[in-house]
């Protein structure tokens, strides 16, 4: 028998084996929501400042009769997501001229994109799928903290799912043994790779069942990623709100590999590359006990 | 793969077992050992990556599951369902007594009392980082610890007759 608490509670556990494959694959899907909750907040965050300091100068600049309009414009990127879009889709480029590559050395400096292009690129490119009743829920053009993307509500078999994409600075490594349940990578034959998930929004079991998730990502070779996520929510950790995806993994990939976001992906690599902090001083990860 | 995910990875690879064990021990269900492991994986994994580095993932994680672990029971002590059966899974039957007897004493403290003990006897973490890791001085915690090892010592009674609570 055991002679201290130390003793009983090592021998207590030492024959528990987690699944740690499932365990791991759960927490990355939960950092990732975090991730995108806290993007969007930190956008939500700065759209409310930038409509206050808009609100301020309209109230202090015109005083008696230009307020509401200039809380108004101000607050636009708020309102009418779908009218928004479809406004910044007249300043747009159509589909077939906004494919040109990303600047490389000695071209000119590429302009940023704006939210509003994001989400009406994300609509063209989607157009082949039939979708209804589209919605863009959140946009953020390449000057914002979390750079150029777009989500989308997306209308389909009498149901409502999302899409979501997303381009920025991002290389590909290789992970080395074994990938977590439902993710694989494939390596093209440009160099660039693809990683794939497509499985439950719940790898572990522990939500609901019925809510799925496709992302893809583009690791091209120019030191970018393209993203793409698809739900059968509209809402992230939100309910289901169809029973199928609306687009397959071969769709989803298709639109990431789209040269609709030549231009985002321009902006993102004409923007100063941010420090490495420390490529090599990875955290240090000492042994488990 | 980016290369602070694989970074990740290797590091929750690495700890999971671990981090599930000491959930095990705090939660006493194997269900919430794994909810709570995984919200602590996706807590690390959100921050993993930022410009300012995690110094000591090990420390942060298991600061992050103790925390969390009792957020969550302030939150669900509502609402949950108590069970007198363990869910299944791949015990050897030499230690499921232990187990149990060890599991039902803890049980039957408050969270804080169960976190205390998991992290001074089964993490061998100092009187000083257990009460930075529960955010309390270390006089609270020396406090909490003796009044946990009494209650606990209480639970159990002859159950563990050759535990010495030390």
């Amino acid at each position: 028998m055991t002679e201290n608490l130390n003793d009983v509670m090592r021998s207590a556990t030492e024959n528990l084996h987690p699944n740690i494959g499932m365990l791991t694959a759960g927490g990355v899907a939960r950092g990732v929501r975090k991730r995108r909750n806290r993007r969007i907040m930190q956008i939500a965050g700065a759209t409310a400042s930038v409509t206050a300091v808009f609100g301020v100068v309209a109230m202090v600049g015109m005083p008696g009769k230009g307020t509401t309009a200039g809380v108004s414009a101000a607050s636009g990127t708020q309102g009418s997501p779908v009218a928004g879009a479809a406004a910044a889709g007249q300043g747009s480029k159509p589909l077939d001229t906004s494919t040109e590559a990303a600047p490389g050395p000695g071209k000119p400096i590429a302009n940023p994109v704006t939210g509003d292009q994001m989400a009406t690129w994300l609509q063209q490119v989607l157009q082949p799928y039939h979708f209804t009743g589209e919605e863009v829920l959140y946009k953020q053009g390449s000057d914002g903290p979390a750079g150029p993307f777009a989500t989308l509500r997306i209308g389909y078999d009498g149901q409502a799912g999302s899409t979501s994409l997303a381009v920025e600075r991002a290389t590909w490594q290789s992970g080395g043994g074994t990938l977590p349940p439902y993710n694989s990578t494939t390596q093209l034959p440009d160099g660039s790779h693809l990683d794939v998930f497509n499985g439950p929004e719940w790898p572990a079991g522990n939500g609901d069942p019925s809510a799925k998730r496709i992302q893809v990502t583009w690791y091209r070779t120019d030191g970018t990623a393209i993203d793409l996520q698809v739900l059968n929510a509209v809402q992230e950790k939100g309910s289901t709100t169809a029973t199928s995806l609306g687009l397959t993994v071969a769709q989803a990939t298709k639109v990431v590999q789209s040269p609709v976001w030549a231009k985002a992906v321009a902006s993102v690599l004409a923007q100063q590359e941010p420090n490495k902090p420390g490529s090599t001083s990875s955290p240090a990860v000492p042994p488990a006990r | 793969m980016a290369k602070h995910d694989e970074e990740f990875l290797e590091f929750a690879s690495a700890r999971t077992p671990h981090l599930f064990r000491t959930a095990y021990l705090m939660s006493g269900d194997w269900h919430q050992a794994e909810d709570l492991v995984q919200e602590t994986l996706g807590k690390v994994y959100a921050v993993w990556g930022r410009k300012r580095r995690i110094e000591n993932p090990d420390a942060y994680a298991q600061t992050v599951l103790t925390r969390t672990f009792i957020s969550a029971r302030r939150k669900r002590s509502s609402r949950e369902l108590p069970s007198s059966q363990l869910p299944e899974a791949e015990f050897h039957e030499a230690d499921t007594s232990l187990r149990m007897t060890l599991l039902e004493g803890l049980a039957a403290l408050p969270a804080k009392d169960r976190a205390v003990l998991v992290l001074r006897f089964w993490e061998d973490r100092s009187v000083e980082e257990v009460a930075h890791i529960m955010g309390a001085s270390s006089g609270a915690v020396r406090t909490r610890t003796n009044r946990a090892l009494a209650r606990l010592r209480g639970a159990l009674g002859d159950l563990l007759p050759d535990l010495a609570l030390t």
